[in-house]
């Protein structure tokens, strides 16, 4: 697991930036991968950045767990990740538990899974590709808050 | 040293340069470069367009510069920059044509042969060869054919590339490093022509021939291309063992060893992992980009291709495919063509609704398939045309499609389509024949290789067959069909090598007042079959996706609990959600009677004690109802065990292990400790009846026989255990996670759990999440107090779970017999 949180909107706006010049031809790969990124940009969203988590103690157990934790002003995103004949699972929680009718979409660069939370604020999907991944959380009421980007290997 | 001397001097460094490439190009390079730095300026400068200097026929600087360029070129291309091997090698051709030394200019030409070709120009490379070929020597010319032969094998022309090494081998005399070229190259093409004997034959005198001229990497392309040989043949034990081995020899040339993996990848993928696969292309491709490999990147982004379409990653896997079939039409390899196109056309049909004219466009590419050899990938795309006519209501195109492929007789895709063709006529019983067949016959494929998971992946091939017996049987709305015809698809994958079922009488009589659950998906949806002693029962439970959801859920809480991360959620009521999607519609059978039950992929991972209605009872977990039926009959002793003893392990770096160890002692007399030595614990473990190790314990979703249990010398792993004879009949694994199991197949859990199951012992108790040191203390001796009091270790773990509140610990196997039982 890598962590680049910017680099997806540093890609895009390089991307953009050469499409609005006009005289420069992109080729289409490129331009589909900016768009597709621009699409997933959330221009009110509070970004939650990483953070550290810390390592276990009394445990039968040698292995480092695989939790990514987001946090934003108020509001922590967790994710843990298994993967499986490449293919990736992940299960998360909002905390503390947002309001009922609170909804998480989790978004890689081609689809978004949406979930409504459980009542104590868990989420999970399974059998996603592996590659760059990104959890919003949408609140009634609210302005989203939205993980930056992780990239998740198999 | 007068100037004569010294440009001898420069021209001999040159040529020893160019010799040195292939053994040390690291040192070839540097030789190379002193050579140019040693030469007059005015003649490097007047090089390029040909001053006064080069001008002079047989300008020995020009000479000693030609060649030193080609050394250059030939060390850059072992060390994988091809675009620097390409331009330095023009820059050899043109110094030597303007100094009048067609000689050397051939011989930079018979080098850029094999250049272009991995650049990805094939055609161009033979077009170059054409040029040098007059100028060269007998020898020489040897040469050449050597890298012909890679040109017109990545060009498809196998036997070509074959007839090229048959003449050069004469001619080269004692040039080993060309020799074994030949070998290698005529080695690979015959793998591709499935001449594997004599393919063997050619690989292995590569390897003896370089391994004694001490050309390192030489060897490892030869050994990397033997598992290569042994992937193709269908040894993939071998082939694994072997690919590790190169790896290890070519570190330090990135193209050559992105190569390799590619290699290894295609064995993965033919070996039905293609996750394992995908990561070593997503390695290996930007390695080929990097070094300009042309060639091997159009074939490495077509095995990418292939996985991320086997890895639920359609969109990604058209644009590889996509990016491939650009890159092979540009390098003129039409052979590949349809490949590429079988990919896209099934990436398209994952994305989008069929179109119309699809079943004729995969006719057609199946047509091109076959024409250029790949005839198993055809037959399966027939059978999917086949599929989509049907689903478009084109019945009588389906139905011509399926006879032909029935007709063809090639193996489980024409039983499928016989099958198919058989069940749209109405025989259901001719259907339901032709199912048997092709699983008996992938049985029969599988049954040969020893390694469990090597077993279980390759038994995938038959998924489809299974799933369309299932759907046979899910159309009777009889129980019994479903649990048979569920129970022989996990006799397959479970290695059994037969689609055996057992007998629904002899279930039912051997479960006295215990329910037996078995979960089974089809086409989406978990299906419950419940199995008492008077009757089965089928029951449709809803979209597996949500039940998978909601066991993650479940187990994410219990990990956060279990590792004591502050904002936990209770997992309640994740466990309340589970109960009523997967036994809400079945409470009325289950009473409060012992259960059995037989899990369904990520099912496999589900706590089941841990759901409330299992709160005081009798739960066992089993990879097939087969499976438990055999661990209840079998002996509690073994024949040939002189004293059945239990024994305690106490892992290192635990507080609570010892004082664990020395309970187990306590409560069950004659008690052995056991140091905690991998030797030791293997010894004990052929000796004990009951055997308890409480020690750190790791699961490998990835590799699954590569979890173990940490010991002072090192981790105890799955693998070590397959070399058991006699396993105890029970074994507790009071650690972390050591009870997690990853199903590749339904029937084939694989773990440290699993495999003690598989190799016959007959209950193993474990967990499937973290669980906390001193809490598991608490629990195991309230486990082995109920245990020694007479009770059977399902019960005893209900008792010890009741008593403590301590969750996390399944017991898997046959959980109804008391572990003496057989002893007194």
């Amino acid at each position: 697991m890598t962590r680049h949180p910017t680099a997806i909107d540093d890609e895009s706006l390089i991307a953009a930036l050469r499409l609005a010049s006009g005289s420069d031809p992109v080729p289409a790969r490129v331009t589909d991968a900016a768009r597709a990124a621009f699409g997933l940009r959330l221009p009110d969203a509070t970004t939650a950045r990483p953070v550290a988590t810390p390592v276990p103690r009394g445990v039968r157990s040698a292995e480092e767990p695989r939790l990514l934790r987001f946090t934003a002003a108020e509001l922590t995103v967790e994710l843990e990740i298994t993967s499986l004949d490449g293919l990736v699972d992940l299960a998360g929680q909002v905390t503390p538990c947002p309001e009922a009718g609170t909804l998480v979409e989790i978004r890689t660069l081609h689809l978004t899974e949406s979930r409504a939370l459980s009542p104590t604020g868990q989420f999970a999907v399974t059998g996603l590709p592996p590659g760059w991944f990104s959890v919003v959380c949408h609140r009634p009421g609210d302005s989203p808050v939205v993980t930056s980007w992780t990239r998740i290997r198999p | 040293m007068t100037l004569d001397e010294a440009l001898a001097d420069a021209l001999a460094d040159a040529e020893h340069a160019v010799d040195l490439s292939g053994s040390d190009p690291a040192r070839a390079l540097a030789l190379a470069r002193t050579v140019l730095a040693s030469l007059p300026a005015s003649c490097r400068a007047g090089a390029p367009e040909g001053g006064a200097a080069a001008r002079l026929a047989g300008c020995g600087h020009c000479e000693a510069e030609a060649v030193a360029h080609r050394a250059l070129a030939v060390a850059a291309r072992e060390l994988g920059d091809l675009p620097f091997a390409e331009e330095r090698l023009r820059r050899a051709v043109r110094i030597a044509l303007s100094a009048g030394l067609p000689h050397r200019a051939a011989q930079a030409r018979l080098s850029l042969v094999h250049v272009r070709t991995e650049l990805g120009h094939p055609e161009q490379a033979l077009a170059v060869a054409a040029d040098a070929e007059p100028g060269l020597t007998p020898a020489e010319v040897g040469k050449l054919g050597v890298h012909r032969a890679v040109a017109l094998a990545r060009l498809g022309r196998y036997r070509e590339a074959v007839d090229h090494c048959d003449r050069a081998v004469p001619v080269l005399g004692g040039d080993v490093r060309f020799l074994a070229g030949a070998m290698l190259n005529r080695g690979l093409a015959r793998v591709f022509l499935g001449e594997f004997g004599a393919a063997e034959a050619d690989l292995s005198r590569c390897a003896e021939l370089a391994r004694d001229a001490g050309l390192e990497h030489v060897l490892a392309l030869a050994e990397g291309n033997l598992p290569f040989l042994a992937a193709r043949r269908g040894d993939l034990p071998a082939a694994f063992s072997a690919y590790r081995r190169a790896e290890d020899i070519l570190v330090g040339y990135p193209e050559r060893l992105a190569t390799v993996r590619c290699d290894l990848a295609e064995a993965l993928i033919a070996a039905h992992l293609p996750g394992e696969a995908r990561v070593l292309l997503e390695m290996a491709v930007p390695e080929l980009a990097a070094a300009g490999a042309g060639t091997a990147l159009a074939e490495a982004l077509l095995l990418l291709a292939r996985v991320e379409l086997r890895t639920g990653d359609p969109r990604r896997a058209r644009e590889s495919a996509e990016l491939a079939a650009r890159e092979l039409a540009a390098q003129g390899r039409a052979v590949l063509a349809p490949v590429a196109e079988e990919i896209l056309l099934r990436a398209r049909l994952a994305l989008d609704p069929p179109s119309a004219e699809l079943p004729a466009t995969m006719l057609s590419c199946a047509d091109a398939l076959d024409a250029a050899g790949h005839r198993d990938t055809s037959a399966a795309l027939r059978l999917t045309s086949a599929e989509v006519s049907l689903g478009l209501g084109d019945r009588p195109a389906a139905e011509h499609q399926l006879a032909l492929l029935a007709r063809s007789g090639r193996g489980v895709v024409a039983l499928q389509a016989t099958a198919l063709l058989r069940s749209l006529a109405g025989d259901r019983r001719g259907a339901f024949a032709a199912v048997l067949a092709g699983l008996a016959e992938v049985g029969a494929g599988t049954r040969t290789f020893e390694d469990p998971v090597v077993r279980a992946h390759a038994a995938r091939a038959g998924e489809p067959l299974a799933g369309f017996g299932l759907a046979l049987a899910m159309r009777t709305g009889r129980g019994r069909a479903v649990l048979t015809w569920a129970e022989r698809w996990r006799a397959v994958t479970g290695g059994a090598g037969r689609p055996l079922a057992p007998r629904p009488a002899a279930l039912r009589a051997a479960l006295g007042e215990s329910v037996l659950v078995e979960f089974v998906r089809h086409e989406g949806d978990l299906v419950a079959v419940v199995v008492t002693r008077d009757r089965v029962t089928l029951r449709r439970l809803g979209p597996f996706p949500a039940v998978a959801e909601a066991t993650v859920r479940l187990r994410y809480g219990l990990r956060r609990t279990h590792l004591l991360d502050g904002r936990a959620p209770e997992p309640g009521a994740e466990a309340a959600e589970l109960e009523r999607l997967l036994f809400g519609p079945l409470r009325d059978r289950l009473g409060d009677r012992p259960l059995v039950i037989v899990p369904t992929g990520t099912l496999h991972t589900l706590p089941w004690p841990l759901l409330p209605m299992n709160a005081d009872r009798p739960v066992t977990v089993a990879a097939s109802a087969a499976a438990w039926l055999a661990g209840r009959r079998a002996p509690a002793v073994r024949d040939g065990r002189v004293a059945a003893v239990p024994v305690a392990v106490a892992g290192p770096g635990l507080r609570y292990a010892e004082a664990e160890a020395r309970m187990v002692g306590g409560c069950h007399r004659g008690t052995e400790r056991v140091a905690a030595r991998r030797a030791e614990v293997m010894a004990a473990l052929e000796r004990a009846d009951v055997a308890h190790l409480a020690a750190h314990g790791m699961f490998s979703p990835r590799s699954p026989l590569l979890s173990s249990i940490d010991l002072d010398d090192g981790p105890l792993m799955a693998y070590d255990l397959l070399r058991l004879r006699t396993p105890p009949g029970l074994v507790v694994l009071s650690a972390c996670d050591a009870g997690m199991a990853h199903a590749p197949a339904d029937g084939a859990p694989l773990g440290l759990a699993g495999t003690f199951l598989s190799l016959g012992t007959r209950c193993v108790v474990a967990s499937l999440v973290p669980v906390r040191d001193e809490e598991t203390l608490t629990l195991m001796t309230a486990f082995h107090g109920a245990l020694a009091a007479g009770d059977p270790p399902a019960r005893a773990l209900a008792v010890a779970s009741g008593k403590t509140g301590v969750a996390g610990f399944v017991c898997f196997g046959c959980g109804d017999r008391p572990p003496t039982a057989g002893r007194e």
